[in-house]
């Protein structure tokens, strides 16, 4: 096409510079989907952390849970070793009083024995 | 270019904490499920407990039931004892 060799030469170099420019562009371009590649696996881990992050939400809730319900249990059960505690010291008094009667039993049958021995 | 690379250096800034981050993320992970477990161990333990304070509280109640009616008992016949002499002479 360019038959002229004087307009040649500076055109070859401005191919020359079009090519570099080129060169850049395409490297900047190679960068910038490097870059759109990297973000995008950046975007998929921190999906990731959230998920993770939310499922020990989840767990710790119900650790929660599970500390609260062993509280209220354990509540109850306080409650319910008071009540066996004081149904054990009352019968512990009943015992007494039972060890009394028996006492009195004896004698009363003793006496009514050597009452009939004296009888007959 | 200074501001590049002193964003650059922002960047492996806070990639730095991120790993730092990542790594206690991971390491919470583990002691998270182990606490669960601990706590689902923790409520079952407390269920078994309570159950047997249950068991415990009637026993003595039963207890306390068959002393009360032993004395009713007693103090029965200790009346009928006395009672039944003096129904007999006055009959």
């Amino acid at each position: 096409m360019y038959n002229n060799n004087q307009s040649y030469q500076p055109l070859l170099q401005e191919d020359n510079a079009y090519e570099y420019e080129e060169n850049i562009i395409v490297e900047r371009n190679r960068e910038v989907k490097q870059l759109v590649d990297d973000m995008s696996q950046l975007q998929d881990a921190m999906n990731e952390i959230r998920q993770i992050v939310q499922e020990d939400g989840e767990k710790l809730q119900q650790a929660n849970t599970n500390a609260e319900d062993a509280d209220i249990q354990v509540e109850d059960a306080v409650i319910e070793l008071e009540q066996a505690y004081v149904y054990k010291s009352r019968s512990r008094k009943k015992m007494l009083i039972l060890g009394c009667l028996c006492i009195v039993l004896l004698v009363i049958i003793m006496v009514v024995v050597l009452k009939v021995v004296h009888v007959y | 270019m200074d501001k590049v690379h002193s964003t650059q250096q922002q960047v492996d800034q806070v990639a730095g904490v991120m790993h730092n981050a990542i790594g206690t993320m991971i390491d919470n992970q583990t002691k998270v499920s182990e606490l669960q477990q601990k706590s689902e161990n923790m409520k079952e333990g407390a269920a078994q407990f309570k159950k047997k304070t249950n068991e415990v509280k009637r026993l003595m109640w039963c207890r306390n039931m068959k002393i009360t009616l032993i004395i009713a008992l007693v103090v029965l016949i200790i009346l009928a004892i006395i009672i039944i002499p003096i129904v007999l002479k006055f009959t």
